[in-house]
């Protein structure tokens, strides 16, 4: 009897199954990388992020499927379906929050992309630019991709001639001593301002010396009156608590600083609270004046670090001029519980645009001070999202809802419980469409050094260098001093060697820290960094006049930041110096810019020789 | 006087596709008869379906979805294995095979009239899970995917025919429902179709391919979007290449054996 027909098919069966397992193995690995691209809900789109927890700006779901689609958020609920074919991002242990809304900026440049690079989708400008406000509004009202936050802005501020706001350098419509408020209010709501902004500040709060003209209190009542007659909003720059309750009893719509000269008293709190001001207290900007250090510990944070330009890690270390003032610091965050107590709206701004803020970064920074003073997580959160959108009427954002534009923050773990946790973010989506976060960090765009230690050996007769840009002379004329050097291969080098480099000059006065000596560039180009972190140790042979000397380390991300140093005595025999690039306090050897080696103070000539450069 | 001339003609017109839903009829009929069959059949995946999906469950969506489309795969992959596994054998082992061979009726009948009577039931399970699903666990799917789930679902019922045939050429009238049994239920279980197979250890996850209920378990959690992802070709060429192999491997054991 013919059995092939049953051996065929048992043998068919047999392969289909054993190729179905092989086909399993195969197709496993793909689906784990594609978990790294961020699914989109844009125009056309749909995705869902399921089991999440949602702060929705005002409530948490402790575990909900939320759809997004065509830009906006589709369902939100603990029993939502998930639509077939849609991609799925796994909330577990996540939080699903609005993105945040910072209430009070001064956006510039790079700022609104700076801003959503955080998860801040939408920004408050207090004073900025009018003629771009047409572009701005059709920017916040598409539902396209974009890789910046939406910014809403007050254009120009009502300020007097020579006042706060009018010393930028640029010039901008000021309202006379004697002016009319109302006239100037119309012009600025013609310019196309979402809100007004008065600024009340003759900066008695920030000096004792120093004295601004600003607009009179009749000027400020008048002002708010004619904003409300336009159906702007009134909002009102004081730091002092006098002037608040003049602008809070004058009918302002809120308060964009918590004035710091005095913690707020129960008759100003009363204040606020019946006539239903907002306050946003920009916890982050007096942090700054008290020079607390919360800016750097910001910048410092491993969850926020790799994504902070070179600008924005610059401008959270820098530091107000002139001496702390913690006592303002600490009237802010006593007035704040205060008002937060009572009942006002608090919303999270941060005056990004000054030192020791940034944009983005700085709101994950505000939250915690909102914390610190006294806000639950819960309300601080509240604070940056729902409570600005309902505040500054922004109908579509602040909340997860259905309906409402899919701005959404995704992080790892819980910050209603820890508000730290919004810094460990997950997924930043604007509009429905993930947004692309390139990390920012200097050493990933560095290029590594060469290989091989051996900077320099002074052997062919010539003072070049096997890579890098080559030694270049520096001397404080730059910064205005009159020191000089010079420098030239000379026979002669350590143990016998054919050659060294020769520096010699004169340290003169005229600066008060004078420097002249030679610097050695790593990059292809002048302080282009370069990362040397597989490098430990800086070694050459010296010899001098027994003068001592300086090594200079230039890093970091900014060409201005200052060196860190470290001496050695050059003596009439050569001798090896040996510095581990380690004791160069502050140093980021991942972003190499320039080694300088120069004489210093005291004044008169130097002559010093080096050989053998190596970069171990 | 039209009508009692034109009935005769037309069933004289038709009298191959008379027999055959005729047959079809009374194979539903038995089935629906034989409590042993028919409660288990319907029930099941039914009362399965409600306490995991449903009681079980509180709300969640997403879950009742997925078990919406393994338990249609449980509730038509037993209608079809016992439809057919079990009565093959007994049909076999009373002679009614071979009285049924011995009667004037097309061929292929008696098969094709199993085959409709486990769509059939196939058909009714998956509605019924449809409808626990829609009302009770709170699954929202678009008109388009309800209707496609269902199609896959009875659809699908038909390899597990060939299984099932198979097997009734195989075992004896009293041994086939155990040998049902034993594939039936591990089979289920390693298929991912009452727990998600993530909560599976490992090796035996990684082995479910080898299963055919794995495949056509994967195109209903395709239509529902909750599938591991893996092509609909692949499937439904393992399930098409299954049915195929079982059939012949059953036609040449019943032409030898009868």
């Amino acid at each position: 009897m013919n059995r092939w027909p049953e051996i065929l098919a048992a043998g068919a069966i047999a392969a289909a199954i054993a190729g179905a397992v092989l086909a399993q193995g195969a197709s496993a690995e793909p689906a784990v990388a594609a978990d790294v691209v961020l699914p989109s809900g844009g125009e056309g789109a749909a995705f869902a992020i399921t089991g999440v927890r949602v702060f929705d700006g005002e409530r948490v779901l402790p575990a909900a499927n939320v759809v997004i689609r065509d830009g906006r958020i589709a369902a939100v609920g603990a029993d939502v379906a998930i639509p077939a074919g849609i991609e799925v991002v796994d909330g577990a242990g996540r939080t699903l929050l609005p993105g945040f809304i910072d209430a009070h900026t001064h956006s510039w440049g790079e700022a609104q992309r700076d801003a959503l690079r955080f998860g801040v989708t939408a920004e408050l400008d207090m004073f900025g630019d009018w003629n771009r406000i047409p572009a701005l509004r059709a920017q916040r009202e598409s539902l396209g991709a974009t890789g910046q936050a939406d910014l809403w802005t007050a254009g120009a501020t009502v300020t007097t001639a020579g006042g706060h706001g009018t010393q930028y350098g640029f010039p901008v419509p000021t309202l006379a001593a004697d002016g009319d408020a109302a006239a100037f209010v119309a012009a600025r709501v013609a310019e196309g301002s979402d809100y007004i902004k008065l600024i009340v500040e003759d900066f008695s709060t920030h000096s004792d010396e120093r004295r601004l003209p600003t607009i009179t209190p009749a000027q400020v009542a008048a002002a708010i009156t004619a904003a409300h007659a336009h159906e702007r909003r009134a909002v009102v720059h004081a730091s002092s608590q006098a002037d608040a309750l003049h602008a809070v009893e004058s009918g302002a719509d809120g308060l964009v600083h918590v004035f710091h000269d005095a913690a707020a008293s129960p008759e100003f709190v009363a204040a606020a609270r019946s006539s239903g001001a907002f306050v946003v207290p920009t916890l982050s900007v007096v942090a700054s004046f008290a020079q607390d250090g919360s800016g750097s510990a910001l910048a410092a944070d491993a969850r926020l670090a790799p994504w902070l330009a070179a600008e924005q890690r610059g401008a959270l270390e820098a530091a107000f001029p002139g001496a702390p003032r913690p006592a303002a610091f600490d009237n802010a965050l006593r007035s704040v519980a205060a008002l937060h107590a009572a009942g006002v709206d608090v919303l999270a701004g941060t005056d990004a645009g000054n030192p020791g803020t940034t944009h983005g970064a700085s709101v994950h920074g505000e939250l915690a001070l909102l914390v610190r003073a006294g806000l639950s997580p819960r309300a601080a959160l509240a604070a940056a999202t729902s409570v600005p959108a309902r505040r500054f009427g922004l109908d579509d954002r602040g909340r997860i809802a259905p309906g409402l534009r899919a701005d959404l923050l995704l992080v790892d773990g819980d910050p209603t419980a820890d508000i730290a946790a919004t810094r460990a973010i997950a997924g930043i989506w604007k509009n429905g469409h993930a947004v692309v976060r390139p990390r920012m960090d200097a050493p990933a765009a560095a290029p590594a050094i060469a290989a091989g230690a051996l900077l320099a050996d002074f052997e062919d007769g010539a003072t070049g260098v096997r890579f890098g840009h080559g030694w270049q002379l520096t001397t404080d004329a730059m910064a205005g001093g009159t020191s000089v050097a010079d420098q030239a291969w000379a026979a002669g080098g350590a143990a016998g060697s054919r050659g060294a480099l020769r520096v010699a000059g004169e340290i003169r006065p005229g600066f008060a820290f004078p420097w002249a000596g030679t610097m050695f560039h790593p990059g292809a180009q002048p302080m282009q960094p370069v990362d040397a972190s597989a490098r430990s140790e800086l070694v050459f042979q010296a010899r001098g006049d027994g003068r001592g000397y300086q090594v200079m380390l230039f890093s970091g991300p900014s060409m201005q930041a200052l060196p860190s140093m470290q001496a050695f005595t050059a003596g009439p025999e050569w001798r090896e110096v040996r510095i581990p690039l380690a004791s160069f306090a502050g140093a980021d050897v991942a972003t190499l810019r320039a080694v300088a080696i120069t004489a210093g103070q005291p004044q008169g000539a130097f002559e010093l020789y080096i050989d053998q450069v190596e970069l171990r | 006087m039209h009508a009692m001339v034109e009935v005769p003609a037309a069933a004289r017109r038709h009298p191959l596709l008379k027999s055959h839903v005729l047959e079809a009829k009374y194979e539903f009929l038995r089935m629906l008869r034989t409590p042993m069959f028919a409660l288990p059949t319907l029930l099941f995946p039914v009362m399965f379906y409600l306490l995991f999906g449903v009681a079980m469950n509180r709300g969640d969506g997403s879950a009742a979805q997925h078990m919406l489309a393994t338990y249609g795969v449980f509730g038509v992959m037993g209608a079809a294995l016992f439809g057919f596994g079990v009565t093959v054998a007994m049909d076999r082992a009373q002679g009614l095979l071979a009285l049924k061979r011995a009667l004037p009726m097309p061929p292929g009948a008696w098969l094709l009239a199993k085959m409709a009577m486990a769509l059939l039931f196939s058909a009714i399970v998956a509605l019924l899970l449809a409808v626990i699903a829609a009302t009770l666990a709170g699954v929202s799917l678009a008109p388009g995917q309800w209707a496609l789930l269902w199609l896959v679902h009875v659809a699908g019922a038909l390899p597990f025919c060939a299984i099932g045939l198979y097997i009734g050429t195989v075992a004896g009238g009293s041994a086939a429902p155990v040998v049902v049994n034993l594939l039936y239920l591990p089979m289920s279980f390693l298929s991912g179709l009452w727990l998600p197979l993530a909560m599976l250890p490992d090796a035996l996850a990684r082995l479910a391919p080898v299963w055919p209920s794995y495949h056509h378990g994967q195109l209903a959690l395709k239509v529902v979007g909750m599938d591991a992802g893996q092509p609909v070709a692949l499937h439904l060429g393992v399930l098409a290449v299954v049915a195929i192999g079982f059939f012949v491997l059953a036609r040449a054991r019943l032409a030898r054996c009868g």
